[in-house]
């Protein structure tokens, strides 16, 4: 595997990316985020950490709908280019080994 | 819903965030954070949810988010730098002459004002190399009117030291002079006589040894390098003794020091333990509270409040001061930082040439200022290009400056060049000490960064905002008149330029006046052929047999036909030094005290100097005896208010004995005419002492001399005769302010020179901006001289002006200079009007010349181009 430069927060928000489909826009991602790694975010660490994704290649993006809650503001819907689903099944199997070679550390 | 009309999010924190975010992120951001902001109203309520959407404002600040202030497309700054000094280069070559007209300039202002700023910063020096010197003062008195008395009494200093805890050390300071004798050599030092604590108030470097051990027990000496190397030569001065001739005592060597530097204040060759003082010195050491003849110094802690420690010390003196000083006097700490200037007094001449520095530095800033403008503005088709290029604002600055930048960097190695090979020229002929490796301290490195920095920011500034700021279709047209932009500016400029150049040539014409006026006027005794020597015991190898001879000698001396007058006194005009004593009317009810200046003369000093006694008698031989007869000059008289010397006698403070006042001498300027005639006492003594002033026959002067030194030789001295005429003496009083004439003169030439500069490159390019009309008013048939007048009268009206605008100004500050003199000339309109037309000839001369020359061309050359 080559350097692929994600990390582990970023990894993070590849997978709620990946799991919210439709819905991943910023403030759902951030919710996801927060409820599964049960600490508050700000907007301004997913919002970056997704720029710098879709930069490096791992996001796409398009304009949704407007809501009335965001002032009229459109949303901006993420979603995984290959690549990045190619890295992240990549990443998980090669943990996967490590975990399977490591039988003491299995988890209880 | 309707939360979100009642809820909005903070409004300044909104404002943040537009503007520091992206714009092609700014939709979905501020849509993302709102919506987080309604769901924390609901969460935690609106006063909270505003709070946290301010705080998550600042947690955007980040890189991938944050707008890209400078995001300008920037190429490379190496190849861009490239470019500019290649057209700089370019630039620099077609305008040949004004370009090295100023980097000549610059580095002619430059140098004088870095000369300047050395000698400043020399002067400022003195002293410094002291730890904490900022808590070494001093110890002085002063009287209730103010006058100043550096000198204390014996027991002052320890006994301070002593009573408070705040003075940490201090020591006392007597110094003497006298033959130093070691294996048959005899070497004459300046000795002082000093306490033990001497080295935990001054810190001069030890070389062998160590100061406060060699002054904690009598016997022993420390000498300077120079000094030991002078009687020992390359031996090891330590451990060997040598004797004081005159103390007659002996001193073992304990100690060497590195030579005190030039800029210290306190100077010696030899220092000897207070505990070796020889007798008379410390008589009466707890009770000499009287006599004030040394100085004295104290270290205090740091931090201590001066002006609280004066007001302690007042009870100090009230406690033990004698009678008639309690009241009258209170002590004072003088900062050893300030010693310098109040010695030698020349913090207003520092002021002077502060100012100058100044000015020459403003004139050549200016040059360089107005040069580069107007060599910009001829390349505003070069800066049209760069725009329409897409050339930014901060290009064109930078452009700019590195231009200048270039020009000013090489006037200011020019600059420290010449001023490297100046320095030795000036330290001879001005007589200005300068520290050469101050050359590289980092003051003067800051100097000379900040005089590049700023004429090249100065110069590149102006005309970047004014030339960016315009339309590049006008720039590239290439119709761009510079009288309408900035005309005004600069021609304030040139205003400004020549109120400096005005200012210095008044100023200098105004000192010399001064100087000439001190010199010519009547000083009420005439000191020309009289010549004075030093005359006491000390100088001859056998004072014994000196004293015997000397009293001869007067009489001796006398009967020789090339001598008029022979008198002996403790001091000539013209080398007075302070010697102060309070005096009081002998009234028992009401006496009146002053504080006199006491001279002991013989009965043929007012003849020997010509000075008119107006009132009583002379002192004479036979009817006054050796005793207690005093002639005080017109001042003292009318101090104590009489009228006539019926009976008049006075008593000198500490309880002497009574004197009778039998005459009064006509006011004669015993010191500088800077300073004003003070009331002055004169005691009568057969063998008053110290000097000797001897009237020669002017016709035989030389012959005169030649008996002098005849007579010296048969007193067998240790050294040779040395004399010096007293006019010429008195005159070297003048010394300090002629050295401010002199140096004014050169820098004010420099100045006008430099803006004599300024105003030719100046008048050389307005004068071509014009050609075409010069050659279309002389086809029609104008005159040369209508055409030179028409050339001419801007720049004239702009010298008039500045003229007019800097004669308050001069009034004022030469005033102020004027009034530190005594006797002073009044500022006539004479000397205004001379520097004024004197400015106003140089440039009619300059703008003229180059008005006649477009003018007398033909004109054919002017309107065939185009």
């Amino acid at each position: 595997m080559k350097k692929t430069k994600l990390g582990e927060f970023e990894e993070f928000v590849l997978l709620t990316v990946a799991l919210l489909e439709e819905e991943a826009y910023g403030v759902e991602i951030k919710r996801q985020l927060e409820d599964r790694l049960n600490h508050r975010l700000s907007v301004g660490s997913i919002q970056s950490a997704l720029k710098r994704l879709e930069q490096k290649g791992f996001l796409t993006s398009r304009l949704g709908e407007v809501t009335p809650k965001r002032g009229g503001k459109r949303k901006r819907i993420y979603q995984l280019t290959s690549y990045a689903e190619k890295v992240l099944i990549e990443l998980r199997t090669i943990r996967e080994n490590m975990w399977n070679s490591l039988p003491g550390l299995s988890i209880q | 819903m309707t939360n979100q009309e009642k809820y909005n999010p903070p409004r300044w924190p909104l404002s943040v965030l537009r503007w520091v975010i992206r714009p092609q992120f700014m939709e979905e951001i501020e849509g993302d954070m709102e919506e987080t902001f309604l769901d924390d109203v609901e969460r935690l309520g609106v006063r909270k949810a505003r709070w946290y959407y301010a705080w998550n404002v600042m947690l955007l600040f980040r890189p991938a988010l944050l707008r890209n202030f400078f995001r300008l497309q920037i190429p490379n700054p190496a190849d861009m730098l490239a470019n500019y000094l290649k057209t700089g280069w370019r630039n620099f070559k077609k305008y040949r002459t004004y370009s090295s007209i100023n980097i000549f300039g610059l580095a002619l202002g430059f140098t004088a004002s870095l000369l300047l700023f050395l000698i400043i910063n020399y002067e400022n020096s003195f002293d410094r190399f002291h730890r904490d010197v900022e808590n070494i003062y001093r110890v002085a008195s002063q009287w209730s009117g103010g006058d100043i008395s550096d000198m204390i009494v014996t027991p002052q200093v320890p006994l301070m030291v002593e009573e408070y805890t705040d003075i940490v050390a201090g020591t006392r300071f007597h110094g003497s002079e006298d033959m130093i004798a070691y294996d048959e050599k005899f070497v004459r030092s300046e000795f002082r006589i000093v306490d033990s604590t001497f080295a935990s108030v001054f810190s001069f470097a030890e070389i062998q040894g160590s100061v406060s051990d060699a002054l904690s027990s009598p016997g022993q000496i420390v000498l300077t390098e120079s000094l030991a190397k002078n009687i020992f030569g390359s031996d090891d001065a330590m451990g060997k003794t040598l004797s004081l001739v005159n103390q007659d005592m002996d001193f073992i060597v304990r100690a060497v020091v590195e030579d005190p530097p030039q800029n210290s204040t306190i100077q010696f060759q030899a220092l000897i333990p207070w505990s070796s003082a020889p007798e008379w010195l410390d008589i009466d050491q707890s009770g000499n509270w009287y006599n004030m003849f040394m100085t004295g110094y104290v270290r205090v802690t740091p931090g201590t409040d001066k002006a609280g420690l004066e007001n302690h010390l007042d009870e100090f003196g009230q406690k033990y001061f004698l009678e008639d000083r309690k009241g009258k006097e209170s002590i004072v700490l003088l900062p050893l930082i300030d010693e310098h200037f109040r010695i030698s007094g020349n913090r207003r001449l520092l002021t002077i040439l502060g100012i100058i520095a100044v000015a020459i530095l403003l004139i050549s800033c200016i040059n360089f200022m107005n040069l580069s403008i107007s060599q910009l503005l001829e390349r505003t088709r070069e800066i049209g290009v760069r725009k329409v290029m897409g050339g930014r604002p901060w290009q064109l600055i930078s452009q700019f400056m590195t231009e200048g930048l270039i020009i000013c960097t090489l006037a200011v190695i020019a600059g420290m060049a010449t001023t490297y090979l100046l320095i030795p020229i000036v330290q001879q002929y001005f007589d200005f000490a300068i520290d050469i490796n101050s050359m590289t301290s980092l003051s003067t490195t800051l100097f000379i960064l900040a005089v590049c920095f700023g004429a090249a920011v100065m110069s590149s500034l102006w005309p970047a905002f004014v030339l960016s700021g315009l339309q590049s279709t006008r720039l590239l047209h290439g119709r761009f008149s510079w009288n309408k932009t900035g005309g005004f500016f600069r021609k304030g400029l040139i205003v400004l330029q020549y109120a400096a150049s005005i200012l210095l040539i008044i100023g200098t014409l105004v000192v010399w006046k001064q100087i000439q006026y001190m010199k010519t006027q009547d000083l009420n005794f005439d000191g020309s052929y009289v010549v004075g020597m030093e005359f006491f015991t000390e100088l001859f190898k056998d004072p014994a047999l000196a004293e015997k001879k000397m009293q001869t000698m007067k009489e001796e001396l006398m009967r020789e036909p090339a001598i008029l007058s022979v008198s002996a006194t403790n001091s000539v005009p013209g080398k007075y030094w302070h010697n102060y004593n309070s005096f009081s009317t002998p009234d028992s009810i009401e006496p009146r005290e002053f504080s006199l200046r006491q001279l002991t003369v013989d009965d043929r000093f007012f003849e020997t100097f010509e000075m008119e006694v107006i009132e009583g008698r002379d002192f004479d031989k036979d009817l006054d005896g050796d005793g207690s007869v005093a002639i005080l000059n017109e001042a003292a008289v009318e101090k104590y208010g009489w009228t006539d010397l019926e009976d008049k006698f006075l008593r000198s403070g500490g309880g002497g004995e009574l004197t009778r006042v039998i005459g009064v001498v006509k006011d004669y300027h015993y010191q500088s005419l800077s300073e004003s005639i003070q009331p002055v006492i004169h005691f009568y003594h057969p063998e008053a002492g110290g000097q000797l002033a001897v009237r020669l026959h002017p016709e035989n002067i030389q012959e005169g001399l030649k008996v002098l030194e005849t007579k010296w030789n048969e007193l067998d001295p240790f050294e040779s005769f040395s004399y010096f005429f007293v006019d010429e003496e008195f005159d070297q009083l003048y010394k300090e302010h002629e050295k401010l004439g002199l140096t004014s003169t050169v820098f004010c030439m420099i100045a006008i020179l430099l803006a004599g500069m300024g105003l030719f490159s100046l008048s050389a390019y307005s004068i071509r901006l014009r050609k075409k009309e010069i050659g279309v008013r002389k086809v029609l048939g104008a005159s040369i001289s209508s055409i030179i007048y028409s050339l001419s009268r801007g720049f004239s009206l702009l010298v008039v002006l500045a003229f007019l605008i800097t004669c308050p100004v001069i009034y004022l500050l030469l005033n102020r200079f004027l009034d530190d003199f005594a006797f002073r000339i009044s500022l006539s309109p004479w000397i205004f009007l001379m520097g004024g037309v004197f400015v106003f000839l140089v440039s009619i001369f300059i703008v003229g010349y180059q008005s006649a020359r477009a003018a007398t061309e033909s004109p054919v050359y002017a309107l065939k181009d185009e």
